[in-house]
């Protein structure tokens, strides 16, 4: 089932380390994933949003000019039809218990396990 | 307005005890008017005296019977004593009245007497006649006009105050016809009134008591409970403390088996106490599924020979052929009733034996199984009282004997609930013989067996006890008790795997969330989070581990919320060893294997993980000028990114000694900060 979709499903990666906005990049592309797009800050997400359509994003909680949870009320504000799921190296229940609040369809934590992010995308992509 | 005159009779039964009524209400009054009738004529005859005729005239031969026949109606009246049917009696009354008037008349001419008399006295029946019905008004009118008209008709003269009389009767039967239709029917409504109260003040009576009744059951059934509860308790609080208080006694190990025996027992009471409650609730669902017949009976009889043989005592077991391969049964409940029947024959024989006896009814309609012992017995009194709950034959055999008293009180609830009987044939000291009938259903085609099938003669305890595989996997227990929490951990510990533990729903979350879990095991009732709201909330966050919920609270519908709210599964605390392994072996993997996205010898990995190497570089040196200035937030910020990137990239040591650098700069200790900081120094130079 989420092979299938996963061709169809666009994905934003926000993360200001490098390297895991490439680790996650590569585990999606595994699930067969295509369409990825990658954004290292709040201002070029809300751009990259901004110019097109994204069916789900990758958010991490601690962004370097704004914090992930606002950033998430922000893109639900104005793109209500993009899922997003938070990340976060804390799974501290606050974060999870605001994240879900605030309209998060998942919560994942560094570092990445393969068979959450595949839940969670189950759970995205339903 | 229209007054509808129709009567509508009740129903034949209900119209008897209507109109039997109505005669009751009738006859005092009915005794009033013989009375008043009876001494009407003597008034006339005396009154004649002050209306100037000085002498009182003779008496002829016919007024001399009528007066006669007057005396006796009072009589009558006095003794209180209505000569023949009321009906019959008032017919009768006014046949012979109206005729001695008529001939009277024509005899002597006493014109004030004939005239005035009839009129008072027909006025006082009319109130009588019109409460009996119209009928009878009827017949007693066309009585009085026909027999003044037939007497004057017959003696051919023309006598104008008998047909006078006539005339006002005619007058007087109409008038009474309508008063009495009247009459009836608001007698009809009344009646129907009087009824439904009737019926409403028994209902309430009825009720009252009922309510009563099931008050008084229910404080027996709770202060019966509340010893059956405090019995075993007591032995397993007192032994324990005994064996707290001189951890090295030497019969340590009887000590843990009386409490362990005591916990057996208070679960077996408490378990017939939930069953007996559903049972009540009418919540109890009985399973139908086609299943092996020989399978539960053998099941049964092997276990519990080995019980009766542990007691010396002969277990035989025969069966009347043929019998079917295959039930429609709820097996579960079978085998409780077998086993409670079975075991109490054991459990109430010293000396002698058990039979077990299985069969069909020989219309193939009912499963028969009949358990006698040659134990106790009981007298006829009781074996009456041994269904009801917490009963046993006398206090005294609980005490030698043990059980809960509910046993037999829920395996005849139970065959009850399948729609079949459970009879009890005993003798005081010779033993007792108890045999159920169930309704036996078969799937079609179903083979009808002479002899039982050979699988099952086989010993059980080779398949009862199946080896346990080792498991693998990691497994995260949300437990607030510690005892309870130590004692799963080592029950899963015994089983392979690995285990962590949460104190409450809180961590539990936090702990899910962050590590790969093969399963969840989650108390429902913990502090600062429950196990519910902790349930759902990683089912919202996208986590799919599976969980199982431990709880105490296993009705029907408790279960059903366990399921709604994203529990895979659920154990009934206190935990069965059997029903745990079984449970956990659904969820956990029998060999080690993992779910891989990465591969870890590709290229592109190597080069991912080179670039981070690179990375640290240059996050070692800020960190080391961070360290120097004491910036200690930066430094926080730093450790918190290579904590969560270095683990993806297999340097879990690493990932901890940053994460621990990061909470240390929370603390503003200085001493802690940099333990921590040349711990992550170290990790770092090992990677770089």
């Amino acid at each position: 089932m989420l092979e299938q979709k996963a061709a169809k499903t666009s994905v934003l990666i926000v993360d200001d380390v490098a390297a895991i906005r490439d680790l996650l990049r590569q585990m999606l592309h595994k699930l067969d994933f295509e369409d990825i797009d990658e954004a290292s800050n709040a201002a070029i997400t809300l751009e990259k949003l901004d110019r097109r359509t994204f069916d789900l994003v990758f958010l991490d909680i601690e962004l370097p000019d704004d914090h992930g949870l606002n950033l998430l009320k922000k893109i639900r504000g104005q793109f209500p039809e993009t899922k997003i799921v938070m990340v976060s190296a804390h799974s501290t229940l606050s974060n999870v218990q605001q994240s879900l609040d605030g309209g998060a369809m998942g919560f994942v934590v560094k570092p990445f396990n393969p068979k959450k992010i595949i839940s969670v995308l189950n759970k995205c992509l339903k | 307005m229209t007054i509808s005159l129709a009567v509508n009779r009740f129903a034949p039964e209900l119209e008897q005890e209507y109109i039997a009524q109505r005669l009751q209400n009738a006859e005092p009054m009915l005794r009033f008017v013989y009375l008043v009738a009876g001494l009407l004529p003597f008034v006339f005859y005396v009154s004649k005296l002050f209306v100037g005729e000085n002498q009182l005239p003779q008496f002829s031969a016919i007024e001399l019977i009528y007066y006669l026949f007057w005396i006796s109606v009072i009589g009558l009246s006095f003794s209180s004593r209505i000569p023949a049917a009321m009906p019959w009696s008032i017919i009768t009354f006014v046949f012979i009245t109206t005729l001695f008037f008529s001939i009277s008349e024509l005899v002597a001419a006493k014109s004030i007497l004939a005239t005035s008399m009839p009129v008072s006295l027909f006025l006082l029946f009319g109130i009588v006649i019109c409460q009996l019905g119209f009928r009878l008004t009827v017949v007693v009118g066309i009585t009085a006009i026909t027999i003044p008209l037939l007497v004057s008709i017959s003696t051919n003269q023309d006598l104008h105050h008998l047909f006078a009389n006539g005339l006002m009767m005619l007058v007087w039967l109409v008038l009474s016809l309508f008063a009495s239709m009247i009459l009836d029917r608001n007698n009809r409504r009344l009646f129907e009134y009087e009824k439904q109260l009737m019926q409403a003040r028994d209902l309430t009576e009825d009720l009252l008591d009922q309510s009563f009744k099931a008050n008084e059951a229910k404080s027996r059934f709770l202060a019966n409970m509340s010893h059956e509860i405090r019995t075993p308790l007591t032995s397993i609080m007192g032994y324990a403390d005994a064996a707290i208080d001189n951890p090295t006694q030497e019969n340590l190990n009887e000590t843990l088996n009386i409490i362990k025996r005591n916990s057996k027992h208070l679960l077996s009471i408490i378990n017939d106490i939930l069953d007996l409650s559903k049972i009540e609730a009418e919540q109890l669902r009985l399973e139908s599924i086609p299943y092996p017949l020989f399978e539960l009976t053998t099941g049964v009889t092997n276990m519990m020979s080995h019980v009766a043989a542990e007691k010396g005592l002969m277990f035989d077991v025969s069966y009347q052929f043929p019998l079917p391969e295959f039930i429609y049964c709820d097996p579960t409940r079978i085998k409780q009733i077998l086993l409670n029947l079975t075991n109490n024959a054991i459990k109430f024989t010293d000396s002698g034996g058990v039979t077990v006896r299985i069969g069909a009814t020989d219309n193939q309609r009912y499963l028969q199984v009949e358990v006698t012992d040659t134990g106790i017995g009981m007298s006829e009194e009781e074996s009456r009282r041994v269904f009801d709950a917490f009963t046993q034959a006398d206090t005294s055999t609980s005490r030698k004997y043990g059980g809960t008293g509910l046993g037999l009180h829920l395996t005849k609830q139970l065959v009850h609930a399948m729609g079949g009987q459970l009879n009890l044939n005993s003798e005081k000291n010779k033993g007792s013989t108890f045999s159920i009938s169930i309704p036996l259903k078969t799937p079609k085609s179903i083979a009808w067996l002479n002899k039982v099938p050979e699988v099952f003669y086989t010993k059980q305890e080779n398949r009862q006890r199946p080896e346990i595989n080792k498991l693998f996997g990691h497994v995260l227990l949300a437990e607030d008790n510690v005892d309870n929490q130590n004692l799963i951990k080592s029950m899963l510990q015994k089983l392979g795997l690995y285990v962590d533990a949460a104190n409450n729903g809180e961590q539990a979350v936090e702990l899910a969330l962050a590590n790969d879990y093969d399963l969840i095991l989650m108390d429902i009732q913990m502090p600062v989070m429950d196990g519910m709201r902790a349930t759902q909330m990683l089912r919202k966050a996208g986590d799919e581990t599976p969980i199982i919920a431990l709880t105490a609270n296993v009705m029907q519908h408790e279960i059903k919320q366990y399921q709604q709210n994203g529990f895979d599964d659920w154990l009934a605390k206190p935990i069965s060893k059997q029903a745990f392994v079984n449970t956990i072996q659904k969820y956990v993997r029998k060999e080690a294997r993992g779910i891989d996205l990465i591969d870890q010898e590709s290229a592109e990995f190597k080069a991912m993980t080179r670039s981070f190497v690179e990375n640290l570089k240059n996050d070692y040196q800020k960190l080391t000028q961070l360290m120097a200035t004491e910036n200690w937030q930066e430094t926080g910020k730093v450790c918190h990114a290579i904590k969560g990137t270095a683990g993806n990239f297999g340097y879990s040591k690493l990932s901890a000694a940053a994460g621990k650098v990061e909470q240390a700069v929370k603390s503003d200790n200085v001493d802690t900060i940099y333990a921590a900081w040349v711990k992550l120094c170290a990790e770092i130079e090992k990677v770089i």
